[in-house]
């Protein structure tokens, strides 16, 4: 058992993905077929042994809160901790919050009342599977003030836009924080949106916020605090998407076709929870084609599937082919249509003998309940 | 506390099913996988729950372990209950003495004390070796309208094959008058289902009489459904008309699972209105290879379908390698095919191992095929051929980790 509780901003980049966040939160949005973003950190939190979880929401959150309910399917249906919800919390004259720092003031008496000396705070937006129990090892052993989670990589253009970089030295020291750089490039320590503190730490920083008007925990807080706090950097080296943008999404859904990377990401020891749905398996009719896909339980498959994720419910009618394409749960693709490099959103329905097609780099997104 | 309900169900889950062979050797016959991503008595539970039957008993003495494991709170059926839910009851030591199970009625006999909580005016028997989707409240209404003391649900089958049932002949009103075990001469194409309601007051009269009687085999059928009969009690027939299948032996699992393509109509298992629950564990959607060919087949979640599949069952975690040929077969959860075996018109149990080149099975000769099967957790070494019809029973050579289901 850690000696931590956790926090999840469920709402923070609500706005990489406006097409896919208009009904519900970022962390509700799905991902690798039966997945939602948010049960990647969250199941990682309660299989580092982490029995206690607020997941901060900001609005359309009833998906979230539909899709986590009690808990139950993370373990964290419990007497002590489990998971807590918390919707909006207005009080006079304050407004819905902004930053992760207000959203934290927010939830300020849960936090005090944690009976854990450590807090893991952590973005929905990242889907890894990463051991938190050692970050928190490390952070002890170290005596650190703050751990922040981060991966070195390779920037191919010069613009790390949306993206925060800490500078880290020799020792493992964040030495400076830049927070959306524009001319950054090449290698660079991509901040993964995970910090841990302690518990008296976190509320210092949140009442200090409050009285001098921060709004950034990285740029107003840790970026202003490297030389006198000590804060440490935790390289983490394996599979990490963060989903910042369409084109990111679209990537990271399609990462997971690589087998080495579910074998990172689903390992046997450390699953990924997520709701049960109860669907029947796939259905595959005699001329059904399927390859190099990912096809969640409650399919019909008549037509042909390559390169792509499947979820739910959803039905492939004869000779409709779906391609390189990202569909959610219940779409359609009717008898004829051809789906090509498209996100399809929950619910929708592709008339028969429809040609939709994007590009990799810049794929079609349908919004949640159309027809086409 | 007691909280009165109308009726609840006790199932009959003890039966070892020795027919089922080597795919019963570990388990009891109910918590035998089936269609991909259920266990059988997955059958029987979500039909209590989908009528509204809160408070379900479920009556084991025959390996339980896996049973107990599976249903544990009983949350995927949602019998996870303030106030009754479902309750896994094995026989248990008394003042008196100890006793296994003697027979079906004795099993209830043993369990009064569980039914008197609930303070119940009807009792559901039910049996967990059959697949079937059916509505238990419209079978209490008749039974009710009818003021029955039981009320005997019965299918229709074929007239040359009544004698292999309990048959019942009724009068237009559906009135039972005879019952006939298994009878030569069938005096109607009435089956028993082996599901019952009995008024609860008169079923414990009849169970106390039955445990008093030291020559009866306290069987619901042999004993206490003729006893009631001679009684001239009201016992009706409640008709039932839909998919049934007793799945005790080798071939008819087959059919039952196969039954899931060739025959979707006719066993819904995707109706949203009727969902059949299982405790499965969480795992990715399943993989289709980059040379897969599925056709006309169902497959589970988590496994890696990298081969060639057809007219088959296929469950949850299954790995299929590359150039592995899957024809007509039901394969478990966890079992592996290596790349270039075949497999013909067989069950693979759970967590076996198919090695490369061996080939179990073959393809039929005219309409029905012989069925082959290897046991849970055996393996079929390199380029080993198992011939049609055979049961591998061996050693278990790799242990799973299958602790959700």
């Amino acid at each position: 058992m850690a000696n931590a509780f956790g926090i999840i901003f469920a709402n923070i980049h609500d706005d990489a993905l406006p097409q896919l966040t208009q009904n519900r939160t970022l962390g509700a949005v799905p991902m690798g077929g039966r997945y939602r973003l948010i049960d990647f950190i969250l199941s990682n939190m309660v299989n580092s042994g982490i029995s206690s979880v607020g997941v901060i929401a900001r609005n359309n959150y009833h998906s979230l809160v539909h899709h986590l309910g009690s808990g139950k399917e993370w373990d964290l249906s419990r007497k002590f901790g489990g998971l807590t919800i918390f919707p909006p919390y207005a009080t006079a004259g304050a407004g819905l919050y902004h930053g992760r720092l207000e959203a934290l003031k927010t939830v300020l008496s849960y936090i005090v009342r944690a009976r854990e000396e450590y807090a893991v705070l952590a973005d929905s937006n990242v889907i890894l599977n990463i051991d938190l129990a050692k970050v928190l090892e490390y952070h002890e052993e170290n005596d650190a003030d703050v751990t922040c989670v981060y991966q070195n990589v390779d920037l191919k253009e010069k613009n790390a836009k949306d993206r925060v970089l800490y500078e880290i030295d020799g020792e493992g020291r964040i030495q400076a924080v830049l927070a959306d750089p524009r001319t950054s490039e090449g290698n660079v320590n991509n901040s993964l949106g995970i910090w841990v503190m302690k518990k008296d730490l976190l509320v210092r920083i949140i009442d200090d916020a409050q009285n001098t008007g921060k709004q950034s925990l990285e740029r107003d807080v840790l970026g202003q605090r490297c030389q006198d706090w000590k804060i440490l950097g935790y390289g983490f080296d394996g599979f990490v998407e963060q989903v910042r943008s369409v084109p990111g999404y679209y990537r990271a859904g399609m990462a997971l076709l690589n087998a080495d990377v579910r074998r990172e990401l689903f390992p046997r020891e450390r699953p990924i929870y997520t709701k049960v749905h109860d669907e029947s398996p796939v259905f595959y009719a005699p001329e059904a084609k399927a390859s190099n896909s990912l096809i969640a339980n409650g399919c019909r498959i008549e037509g042909t599937v390559e390169n792509s994720i499947l979820g739910r419910g959803v039905y492939v009618a004869k000779g409709a082919v779906v391609r390189n394409s990202l569909l959610m749960q219940g779409v359609t693709v009717a008898e004829g249509s051809t789906v090509d490099c498209a996100i399809i959103d929950k619910g929708s329905y592709v008339s028969p003998n429809r040609n939709l097609s994007g590009a990799p780099t810049y794929p079609i997104v349908v919004e949640k309940g159309s027809r086409v | 506390m007691i909280q009165k309900k109308k009726c609840i169900a006790m199932l009959l889950a003890g039966g070892q099913g020795s027919r089922l062979k080597v795919l019963t050797k570990n388990v009891a016959k109910p918590a035998v996988p089936f269609g991909a991503k259920f266990r059988i008595i997955d059958f029987p539970l979500s039909n209590c729950i989908n009528s509204d039957i809160t408070v379900v008993g479920v009556l084991t003495q025959y390996q339980p372990l896996v049973l107990n494991r599976y249903i544990r709170t009983g949350d995927p059926w949602d019998l996870d209950r303030l106030y009754g839910g479902v309750y896994v009851l094995p026989p248990y030591q008394q003042n008196s003495g100890a006793d296994w199970y003697k027979g079906t009625a004795n099993a209830i006999y043993q369990n009064f004390p569980f039914i008197e909580q609930y303070d119940p005016e009807h009792v559901l028997i039910l049996s967990g070796d059959h697949i079937y989707t059916m509505d238990y409240s419209k079978m209490l209404e008749a039974h009710e309208r009818a003021n029955a003391d039981a009320t005997v649900a019965v299918i229709d089958v074929p007239w040359e094959e009544a004698s292999r049932f309990g048959i019942l002949a009724t009068d237009e009103e559906g009135r039972i008058t005879e019952f006939q075990e298994k009878p030569a001469q069938p005096k109607s194409n009435q089956a028993s289902m082996g599901i019952y309601i009995f008024k609860w007051s008169k079923l414990k009269e009849y169970l106390e009489r039955d445990e008093a009687d030291p020559a009866s085999s306290n069987d619901f059928g042999k004993n206490i459904i003729p006893a009631m009969l001679g009684d001239g009690q009201n016992l009706f027939a409640y008709s039932f008309h839909g998919y049934w299948k007793d799945v005790g032996t080798i071939d008819s699992l087959w059919e039952a699972n196969v039954d899931l393509i060739f025959h979707p109509d006719q066993l819904k298992i995707n109706d949203p209105e009727w969902k059949i629950y299982a405790r499965n564990p969480v795992s990715p959607p399943h993989y289709t290879g980059n040379k897969a060919s599925i056709k006309n087949s169902i497959v589970s979640e988590g496994g890696s379908i990298c081969g060639k599949v057809e007219d088959s069952v296929v469950s949850y975690k299954v790995d299929l390698k590359e150039d592995s040929e899957i024809y007509g077969s039901v394969i478990m959860q966890h079992a592996v095919v290596e790349a270039g075996a075949k497999v013909y018109n067989a069950i693979i149990g759970e967590g076996a191992v198919i090695r490369k080149g061996a080939v179990v099975g073959a393809p039929a000769k005219g309409d029905t095929p012989t069925i082959t099967v290897v046991g849970p957790g055996c393996t079929v070494n390199e380029k080993e051929t198992v011939p049609a019809g055979e049961i591998i029973d061996r050693e278990e050579t790799k242990k799973e980790g299958t602790n959700n289901g």
